[in-house]
């Protein structure tokens, strides 16, 4: 039993930190632009599928190398052309902005795929699993979790060591400060939103061996983004690493529990979180407000 | 107009915009709304959205069906009238409305989700038109939601699941675990499973359920690896079964049990790598099983070779064992246009020329179709050989009972 | 005399008084029947876009509570034969509960208040979705039929039309009342500036409140006779596609300038979902791109074209 549990935890963990990957973007876009990017799934689904066709093309690394940049260029042509002119406009219309060009790509997917779902395997440098008596964790789980956390770990110190994350942090709490004292703002917007892409793509190149590949993975992963980026308070790093670990662990542990419900759970936590803390664990006071 | 100074528009306005709009619907209606002689029948099947790829090959067995009459029934041609159900029970239905109201169809076929079959067998009784339920298994289409108006051509999953239960606990084990998904048709499968137990003295570990749209089952299969269950019984549906092949090996499950799944759709299988193909499976058809479908599949291939099966599958097979059972049915009754007459005549219709070893039967108490089905093991090598048969079961003896399902929706009370 | 002859509902109410007369249109009676819930729904909608500014994306789980509402109150409450009872308790459902999370979120504004719908109703439509002892889950509500109303038999689908027909004509009236009564003027006011609407002594957090309770009723209402057209309700309905569509048919038609936006919007979004799925399997890319276009390019839809002019 013991040993199930700290599976089941380490399993929650790394599930966490993967869901924290693919929301920080959606959060950062969010705190910095105030736009509800319902491209950002879309985005993670182009990850994986790039990378699906480009890996038996080219190789694994290569591919993983190239497939981020490819995202992040649609990403910054889609900010460019689409989503910098709903700045500052209601919010509906950004999401419903992002929402159809999300279904056209999906579609677009659906178009060149078909509409079945396809399975990758696992690099075959990490194909084993680590496992002591009851004990197991494949060990693809783990370069997986490594991966999510190094790029957390690298958004972090991106934001707070260096001169532009100051200016990010400062752009979420006042925009039109920002742009006042002499920072150039649209430029601003559309490097978070690039980098919001890359991550996205990223992820969904890390997820694809482990969930499979799908026109709607990008629709289905929305969701838990969002439960996760208002658990934690928006464009809050450390708030969406511990809402990611939030949701990962507890939906794990749950299967023990009441395995029926284990989806129902990060919104009960959600509700309950938003009921007593506003503007969620971390959240701080925001432009979107 | 003192109120309408500065919110409101002319009224004019707003009724030639309107009256545009009609007039463009009307231009857009068909005009050769008065020929009457074709049989039309309304096929109510996913066109577009993720179950698109399923309700194409369906389609396309229907295609097949309809080249072996040579597109002539009674003498009178037959068209396919397709409408998108968008794999969406609300939106069949009213896709459903739409081809008995506005194209005038009193045959109604197709779907892949049970969800949609109830809901386009409520319209075919509100309408009493006929609906034959081509791809779906769950028990109510036959069972506690039977209507006189709803035949159902694939097998309840009581039928499936017996049908391997025994070979299961005789050569795999006797300790079952269940992995359920969470919604009727799971339910259903992990419940005639469990029926199953004590007839052939196995026993339950434990059972799981999992919401539809489960992507990561790590959890779960960690669960189920710790107990100690020699056979894992699994009733999923859809894309949530590839990621779990997949993780069922990452989870080196078939290390420790073998694993069953009660009901396979084939064609999910061949997005699965080779090495991820260990399972225990039921399945409704397989294309290897008998001469006559050897010649279908290659019927199939020639002419479909861009399709997303590349051997033919179970809802191409039921497409076309559907269309032939209607339009035998309709050569019986010997009229298109008298619905009760066809739905009376399909009633205990015998089809020889199946392509299988069991000739296929028409029920005529709940209206299910009985044909047979087979078990097998997936073969871990790729190709399209992808099952090894181990046993063909025909339907009517492990079909429910009437004392199981006390409906009587027939012709004769 | 001449005001009412001015009156565009006059016009819209005789175009659809006559609907079952027109040639094929009169054969598709379900088309002209769901046309005219949409009409409830939308106008409903945009109490909220466009009277109040609240940016809500959750309206479709108020449609698809009312649609439950009525279904649940017809099978277990009214034992298969109630007709009317139901449809105003589905309202109310659609109310309360649009009454409920509009309470929570009251003092939210902007992006948030748009991400807070969005998260609430996709708990609801889980709750709908999973709770299936109760909902039937995936399978939905099945079993609904429609019994005489006054001595009028509702199976009749024509007779059912005209049904729903009233009701429209009346939520109609009433949505309109509400709007141009001081109380909208009061919401243009607090959508216009909820600063300044705040200074001169308005209670913002109550009246977003009401008019969210308000939009939540119709919507309900609209859900409620939904279910009877399909005899049915399902858990599809509450998902965020549903409250998409109600944000796009707004748009289009331009609900945000003009108060009939919405029923020329969902004219045309009804009839172009008919039209386009029909002739093209990939539809939902010109769909999915129809949203884009008619933000960049008419972010006031048709009605702000005409206005321009």
């Amino acid at each position: 039993m013991e040993s199930l549990i700290l599976s089941l935890l380490l399993n929650g963990i790394g599930l966490g930190l993967v869901y924290a990957a693919v929301a920080i973007g959606f959060s950062l876009v969010l705190g910095v632009s105030g736009v509800i990017n319902f491209s950002h799934g879309i985005m993670y689904a182009m990850g994986a599928y790039f990378f699906w066709v480009l890996q038996g093309h080219i190789g694994f690394w290569p591919s993983v190398a190239i497939t981020p940049l490819l995202v992040a260029m649609i990403g910054f042509v889609i900010e460019r052309v689409l989503i910098r002119r709903v700045y500052g406009q209601d919010p509906l219309f950004g999401l419903v902005i992002t929402l159809g060009f999300a279904m056209a790509v999906e579609e677009l997917i659906r178009i060149t795929f078909g509409s079945a779902a396809y399975s990758i395997s696992a690099p075959s440098f990490a194909k084993g699993v680590f496992s002591f008596g009851d004990f197991i964790y494949p060990e693809y789980r783990l370069f997986i979790s490594v991966v999510a956390a190094a790029m957390l770990a690298t958004l972090w110190l991106l934001m707070e060591k260096t001169n532009f994350g100051a200016v990010v942090k400062a752009g979420m709490f006042n925009s039109e400060m920002v742009g006042a004292l002499g920072n150039n703002l649209p430029l601003l917007r559309t490097i978070v939103f690039v980098i919001g892409a890359t991550l996205a793509g990223l992820s969904g190149i890390i997820a694809a061996p482990i969930w499979s590949i799908k026109s709607q993975m990008g629709t289905l992963i929305l969701m838990p983004s969002f439960v996760i980026v208002l658990m934690g308070g928006l464009g809050s790093i450390p708030g969406t690493i511990l809402g990611g670990i939030l949701v990962g662990v507890s939906t794990s542990l749950a299967t023990l529990i009441i395995p029926r419900f284990v989806d129902i759970i990060p919104y009960m936590m959600m509700a309950f979180i938003i009921y007593f803390r506003p503007r969620g664990i971390f959240g701080e006071q925001n432009i979107v407000e | 107009m003192e109120r309408c100074k500065k919110r409101c528009v002319r009224f004019q306005q707003v009724v030639l915009l309107i009256a545009a709009i009609f007039a463009f619907g009307l231009m857009a209606s068909p005009a050769d709304a008065q020929k009457k002689q074709p049989i039309k029948i309304g096929v109510v099947s996913p066109v577009s959205g993720n179950f698109a790829d399923h309700g194409l090959l369906e389609r396309i067995g229907m295609e097949m069906a309809l080249e072996d009459y040579n597109n002539e029934v009674l003498g009178r041609p037959i068209t396919l009238i397709i409408a998108d159900d968008e794999t969406n029970p609300d939106v069949a239905a009213r896709r459903a409305r739409r081809l008995v109201e506005v194209d005038g169809v009193k045959f109604l076929m197709g779907g892949v989700s049970t969800s949609t079959a109830l809901s386009v067998g409520a319209v075919a009784e509100e309408k009493k038109v006929l609906y034959i339920a081509t791809n779906q298994n769950g028990d109510q289409v036959t069972g506690e939601s039977a209507r006189h108006y709803v035949f159902r051509t694939p097998p309840d999953m009581a039928i499936l699941v017996r049908a391997g239960a025994k070979y299961v606990a005789d050569n795999l084990g006797k300790k079952w675990f269940f992995l359920t998904h969470d919604y009727s048709w799971g339910h259903s499968g992990t419940k005639w499973a469990r029926n199953m137990l004590s007839t052939v003295g196995a026993k339950e570990v434990g059972e799981l359920k999992v919401p539809m749209g489960t992507r990561d089952f790590s959890s779960q299969l960690l669960t189920i690896r710790n107990s100690d269950a020699n056979v894992l019984v699994i009733t999923l549906g859809g894309f949530d079964n590839v990621s779990l092949l997949k993780q069922l090996n990452e989870y080196k499950i078939y290390d420790k049990m073998k694993v069953w799944y009660t009901l396979a759709d084939i064609v999910d299988v061949f997005a699965v790598p080779a090495e991820d193909r260990q399972a225990y499976v039921c399945a409704e058809m397989y294309w290897k099983t008998s001469p006559e479908m050897q010649k279908l599949n290659e019927r199939y291939q020639k002419k479909y070779p861009r399709a997303a099966s590349p051997v033919i599958d179970v809802n191409t097979y039921n497409g076309w064992l559907s269309v032939k059972i209607l339009l035998e049915a309709i050569k019986k009754a010997k009229t298109a246009d008298n619905v009760e007459k066809v739905i009376c005549a399909m009633e205990g219709l015998t089809i020889k020329d199946n392509a299988r070893k069991t000739p296929t039967y028409v029920r005529p108490w709940d209206h299910q179709v009985l044909t047979e089905v087979v078990f097998g093991k997936y073969n871990p090598v790729p190709g399209n050989d992808i099952l090894d048969v181990k046993v063909t079961v025909p339907a009517d003896q492990v079909a429910r009972t009437k004392q199981e399902n006390p409906v009587n929706v027939g012709c004769k009370k | 005399m001449k005001k009412i002859l001015k009156d565009p509902y006059l016009w819209i109410f005789l175009i659809f008084l006559c609907y079952p007369l027109y040639p094929y249109l009169g054969d598709y009676i379900s088309l002209g029947t769901e046309l005219l819930i949409w009409f409830i729904f939308t106008l409903s909608f945009n109490l909220c876009l466009g009277y109040t500014g609240l940016p809500s994306f959750g309206h479709g789980a108020f449609y698809g509570l009312g649609a439950y509402g009525t279904a649940l109150t017809f099978l277990h409450l009214y034992n298969k034969d109630g007709f009317f009872v139901p449809i105003i308790l589905g309202a109310l459902i659609g109310g309360l509960f649009a009454g409920g999370l509009g309470y929570l979120i009251r003092n939210k504004k902007g992006v948030y208040f748009a991400m807070l719908t969005v998260a609430f109703t996709q708990v609801l439509y889980f709750i709908c979705w999973r709770w299936d002892e109760v909902t039937g889950g995936e399978a939905g509500i099945k079993g609904i039929v429609r019994s005489s109303f006054l001595g009028i038999d509702m199976g009749n689908s024509y007779n059912f039309y005209y049904f729903v027909f009233i009701a429209f004509v009346l939520c109609a009236l009433v949505i309109r009342r509400i709007a141009e009564s001081s109380f909208g003027k009061s919401l243009q006011a607090i959508k216009q500036n909820p600063i300044r609407a705040e200074a001169l002594g308005y209670n913002t957090g109550f009246y977003k409140f009401a008019v969210y309770t308000i939009s939540g009723f119709f919507a309900g209402l609209a859900g409620g006779l939904y279910c009877f057209l399909t005899q049915s309700a399902f858990a599809s309905v509450l998902d965020w596609s549903k409250s998409g569509d109600v944000v796009i048919a707004t748009l289009l038609g331009g609900g945000t300038v003009s108060f009939y936006g919405p029923l020329v919007g969902s004219l045309i979004f009804v009839v172009a979902q008919e039209l386009l799925s029909a002739f093209w399997e990939h539809w939902m890319l010109l769909y999915g791109l129809s949203f884009v276009i008619i933000i960049l390019v008419l972010p006031t839809g048709l009605m702000g074209i005409l206005k321009r002019k």
